[in-house]
């Protein structure tokens, strides 16, 4: 029963991998905690919620639609508000008032209903390890959304130049990088990787307008852990995230699951606030 | 002239409930003088430039001590309210020694988190009644609004002139040098890590009489409505609103909560998720158009100081 649990959490843990990634880009790039990161998941999990129900788009394909949308909604809101936030205050309050909003948006408008999407729910056997097809995508999409974006920010043009911006801003500026826009770009990316997570996790979790806050917790203690910037230990810590997270629903209850996040959220701060993967930073 | 006009509505608002005694309208003036001194209790906190998004969990602890104490050993609320204040102090000090080790945002969030840690306890917990919460059954004699205006009235006074006094004492003037440079505070010798702490237990401390208050009010307080994420909120909205220091508190609360509690009396529970949208709506709006809020814009405006006159 342990390798089963152990296995569920690291097919969750490859999705939170995905939403920390976004949350460590903007971080990075910006020196921004996207207090809302969790809230444009939930966005996500909705926009695939109701392509399935209605088209009866399968959920992975729905990123489609769900990363380009949430990429420019991204975008507008860096351009028209986060770019013009001075302090560090002014931004926390900031996003504190775009996750209220979201959240209590979308509860207007499609109520605090919880929802579940059910899809490919056939089990398969694999070592004594039961999955269901469902999962097993969900695991081959994130890794496949992890690769192209590892490379992309090693080899393409813009992700080196996000890289330059994440590590020095000033010297990036001098030779010729346009960080407004690269910021603009890094902040839209993080987003679709929220529509990205949001829209895998959705067939596995529950859909509600408030669940997003868990996420953003969730995305915070793996970029904790990993240090900001550092994509492959931002894999790492989503899988360690996941197996944890998948012990204590187990053996402690489902109602604690949350708990377990919070404490490990406060402990890891308290204990290690340059990360547990702090030496390797920016590659 | 500032003092003169606030002891002049002092005194009208003592007098009101000679003439009016419709209980709707005293209800949405007690919840104005309710945020307002959320606000302020809040703010003693922000004065040292930390935004708190916890302090739902020193108002719940308010309120459950003081039904706890009530309901299981008797002990009159009017011992409670200040029995709960002092364990919301405490818890307060203990907070900001374990998360005043963190900067900016990630203060806030473990603000946050240890709400919401409260929230998962107390509902899973059935000492205190689990998710349904617990009742404060008083005597009648509690039944009448107009107790509780003067009671809500006259914590909102007394917060008022404690904060009025503090923000003009040395300690006040330690916490404003922090709000608004820490690290030159630092090198100046000030003891930051300190000062904050006890801000923080402050803060805490009359967080946690209002929320005695608001179970002695509402005879009823379950996790959501004491611990939740939109409580810690109130104060946060008001302040960014109405701007920093006792002014801007009063004027936030006198400006958002009237019209926010008559919505909610008109068209009923329905409208508390609209009130959060135009909340969520207000708080990017101010940040972005009028930082500092009314205030602030007043104080432009009229070419006047609110700080040196009442805060």
């Amino acid at each position: 029963m342990l390798e089963q649990v152990v296995a569920k959490g690291i097919v969750i843990g490859g999705i939170y991998s995905l939403a920390a990634i976004g949350l460590s880009l903007i971080l990075g790039v910006m020196q921004i905690v996207n207090l809302a990161h969790g809230e444009l998941m939930m966005l996500a999990m909705y926009i695939t919620f109701f392509l399935f129900s209605f088209f009866g788009m399968p959920p992975f394909l729905s990123i489609i639609f769900s990363a380009p949308i949430l990429f420019l909604l991204g975008a507008f809101l860096y351009k028209i508000a986060i770019s013009k936030l001075k302090s560090e205050e002014e931004q926390i309050i900031f996003m504190i008032g775009l996750v209220i909003f979201l959240e209590n948006l979308v509860t207007l408008i499609c109520s605090s209903n919880y929802r579940s999407l059910t899809y490919r729910s056939e089990v398969i056997k694999f070592f004594n390890i039961r999955f269901t097809k469902m999962e097993l995508e969900a695991f081959v999409f994130s890794v496949i959304v992890f690769i192209i974006l590892f490379f992309a920010l090693r080899n393409t043009s813009w992700g080196r130049a996000i890289r330059a911006c994440s590590q020095n801003p000033e010297l990036s500026e001098l030779v010729g990088i346009n960080v407004e826009r690269i910021k603009m770009y890094s902040f839209a990316i993080g987003a679709s990787l929220a529509a990205a997570a949001g829209s895998l996790v959705a067939p596995i979790y529950y859909i509600s307008p408030t669940v997003g806050f868990h996420y953003t917790l969730i995305g915070i203690v793996i970029v904790a852990l990993a240090g900001a910037g550092n994509i492959l230990g931002a894999l790492f810590g989503g899988f360690l995230l996941g197996v944890i997270e998948a012990l204590t629903s187990y053996y402690l209850g489902a109602q604690l699951k949350d708990l377990s996040v919070f404490l490990m959220f406060i402990l890891i701060l308290l204990l290690k606030p340059r990360g547990l993967f702090g030496g390797m930073e920016n590659d | 002239m500032i003092k003169n006009s606030f002891l002049l509505v002092f005194l009208l608002l003592l007098l009101l409930p000679i003439f009016i005694s419709d209980p709707v309208v005293l209800h949405i003036l007690i919840y104005t003088f309710f945020m307002a001194y959320f606000a302020l209790s809040w703010n003693v906190l922000y004065s040292v430039g930390q935004i708190s998004l916890g302090h739902a969990a020193f108002f719940g602890i308010g309120s459950y001590i003081t039904v706890i104490l009530f309901n299981y050993y008797g002990i009159t609320p009017l011992l409670g309210i200040v029995i709960s204040g002092t364990i919301a102090g405490m818890l307060g000090a203990l907070v900001g020694f374990i998360c005043f080790r963190l900067r900016g945002i990630y203060f806030s969030l473990s603000t946050l988190a240890l709400a919401e840690i409260l929230k998962i306890l107390f509902t899973n917990s059935s000492f205190v009644g689990g998710a349904t919460g617990l009742t404060l059954v008083l005597p009648s004699q509690f039944n009448s609004k107009i107790p509780h205006y003067y009671v809500m009235l006259l914590l909102l006074v007394f917060l008022i002139l404690f904060c009025r006094k503090i923000f003009n004492s040395r300690l006040g003037f330690y916490f404003t040098a922090i709000g608004e440079d820490e690290i030159a505070a630092k090198t100046l010798g000030v003891d930051v890590f300190k000062l904050k702490v006890i801000a923080s237990s402050i803060s805490s401390f009359f967080t946690g009489i209002l929320g005695s208050f608001y179970v002695i009010y509402t005879r009823f307080i379950h996790p959501e409505s004491a611990f939740g994420i939109w409580r810690s909120c109130d104060p946060l909205v008001i302040s960014i609103i109405g701007g920093k220091g006792i002014a801007g508190a009063i004027l936030g609360s006198v400006a958002i909560t009237p019209l926010t509690e008559t919505l909610i009396i008109l068209f009923g529970g329905e409208l508390a998720t609209v009130k959060m949208v135009v909340y969520g709506l207000m708080l990017m709006l101010m940040i972005l158009l009028f930082p500092g809020g009314i205030s602030r814009q007043l104080a432009k405006r009229f070419k006047f100081n609110f700080q040196g006159n009442v805060l």
